[in-house]
């Protein structure tokens, strides 16, 4: 516990000097990350597939704000269907105005959900994003998070019927579009995605505003055993087929990865909870003051433990008070 | 000298005006009423194309079905049926764009009222 806490204030300490061009590293890393996994999601040899685009993209989301990077990788997107047919294209970019104009500009600064999330659930680790949002943000983020979702299962539905796309040839609109209609839109899995996922960030915001001790971590645990809640009950209800052992590593994943990102974020000790009293002409103050834990805390209690007490510091307190 | 508790306050304004001020600073040159109806009427708009937009998809996922059954379809029903749906949608988000907008709006003037005492006390400073 004490080294990971030296670590974190090491790494804030690190931050803190250097945060200007650690900002513009970690963006531009994020953000050519995102457009790589588009590529190779596509499988795309076109202009949005070469490196040197993709770099220069990424230079440039480093520079605008974080809420620039979903709209550089929805454009991305947009250029590999492209490649594919204009039919393609189309459904892609109608699907990603759609949901820009009707969910994301209500929550611009959730918006990253939009390629986080697809991104999350390629890995097989898709309660990550919905848990994190629940810890940090509101819950209005399920509007960013169900987009995401429907974002990966356009994705999903375009690349796993590529082949199949180019064998009506690309003048046979009307054949291709009706394929990828009845892709996206078959099955349950979706809407069940959807209704889970809104539920984990619901859950895990209901738990952490509770307050009470490790609420936190528990919210953690809870988005977690949520979603394979839903999940098991999308298979029992709605016949979906999600695989159980898959969904539930998944889930375990992300309950561990929450629990280390919760730990940099905010790590409280809960063991000297100060519980505050007053009040003014308007009000009555009830206040619960938790204190973070630090490195030092550690440190002093090395120190009480009797090997390096400073008797001199003591004497001269001592004498000082006298 | 440099006075430190002026330039803490100087520092408070500068990170208000470059972080959320920017966009109250931006409402305070409307009128209640008049910021409502300019989100309203950009609302109606977006959420109009985006209608479009899908149902122009919609049809084009089923032009074979739709083609092959529109002799027997019944056109004044189903165009009523789009209608209804148009109508459905866009009350729908022009209830959320007013609650949200009037929210917006209300605590964007209580921050600014708080920017302008904090503006005053640092001019009264010396």
């Amino acid at each position: 516990m004490r080294g990971a806490l030296t670590i974190k204030e090491i790494l804030k300490k690190f931050y803190s000097v250097h945060s200007v061009y650690i900002d513009i590293i970690v963006k531009a890393c994020t953000a050519f990350a995102c457009f790589y996994w588009i590529a190779s999601v596509f499988e795309g040899e076109g202009v949005f597939a070469n490196t040197f685009v993709m770099l220069i993209a990424a230079l440039l989301c480093s520079v605008l704000p974080f809420r620039f990077m979903p709209i550089v990788s929805g454009a991305f997107i947009v250029g590999h269907s492209f490649s594919m047919g204009i039919d393609v294209f189309a459904v892609c970019a109608i699907i990603l105005l759609a949901l820009t104009f009707l969910f994301l500009r209500f929550v611009p600064d959730d918006s990253p959900a939009i390629i986080f999330l697809p991104i999350a659930m390629h890995f097989g680790i898709p309660a990550l994003v919905p848990i994190c949002y629940g810890l940090r943000k509101r819950p209005s983020a399920v509007l960013a998070v169900g987009s995401g979702c429907i974002v990966y299962y356009l994705l999903s539905a375009v690349t796993s019927n590529k082949d199949a796309l180019l064998e009506f040839g690309k003048t046979e609109y009307v054949a291709r579009l009706t394929l990828l209609m009845e892709s996206i839109s078959s099955g349950n899995e979706m809407i069940v995605s959807i209704l889970a996922l809104s539920g984990v960030v619901m859950i895990v915001y209901a738990f952490r505003r509770l307050g009470f001790a490790h609420a936190y971590e528990a919210a953690c645990v809870a988005g977690g055993v949520v979603y394979i809640f839903f999940v098991i009950l999308g298979n029992s209800i709605s016949l979906t087929k999600f695989d159980l052992a898959k969904e539930g590593i998944g889930a375990g994943a992300a309950i561990i990865i929450s629990l280390i990102l919760q730990f940099f974020w905010l790590s409280l000790d809960f063991k000297k909870v100060e519980v505050l009293e007053f009040e003014d002409d308007m009000y009555y103050y009830h206040v619960k003051a938790v204190p973070k834990i630090t490195s030092e805390d550690f440190a002093d209690t090395d120190e009480a433990d009797g090997e390096s007490v400073n008797f001199e510091q003591k004497l001269e307190d001592s004498l000082r008070n006298l | 000298m440099v006075d430190e508790k002026k330039v803490r306050a100087m520092i408070e304004l500068a990170r208000y005006e470059e972080g959320e001020g920017r966009e109250d600073l931006r409402i305070r040159h409307f009128y209640r009423g008049d910021y409502l109806t300019v989100q309203l009427i950009k609302n109606w708009f977006l959420t109009t194309i985006s209608y479009i937009l899908l149902l122009a998809l919609l049809v084009g996922g089923n032009l074979e079905f739709l083609m092959n059954n529109l002799d027997s379809m019944d056109i004044p029903v189903v165009l009523s049926l789009i209608l209804i749906g148009y109508v459905a949608l866009i009350g729908l988000y022009l209830a959320i764009t007013y609650i949200s907008s009037a929210v917006r709006y209300g605590r964007a003037r209580k921050r600014l009222r708080e920017y302008v005492v904090k503006l005053r006390s640092l001019y009264r400073m010396k």
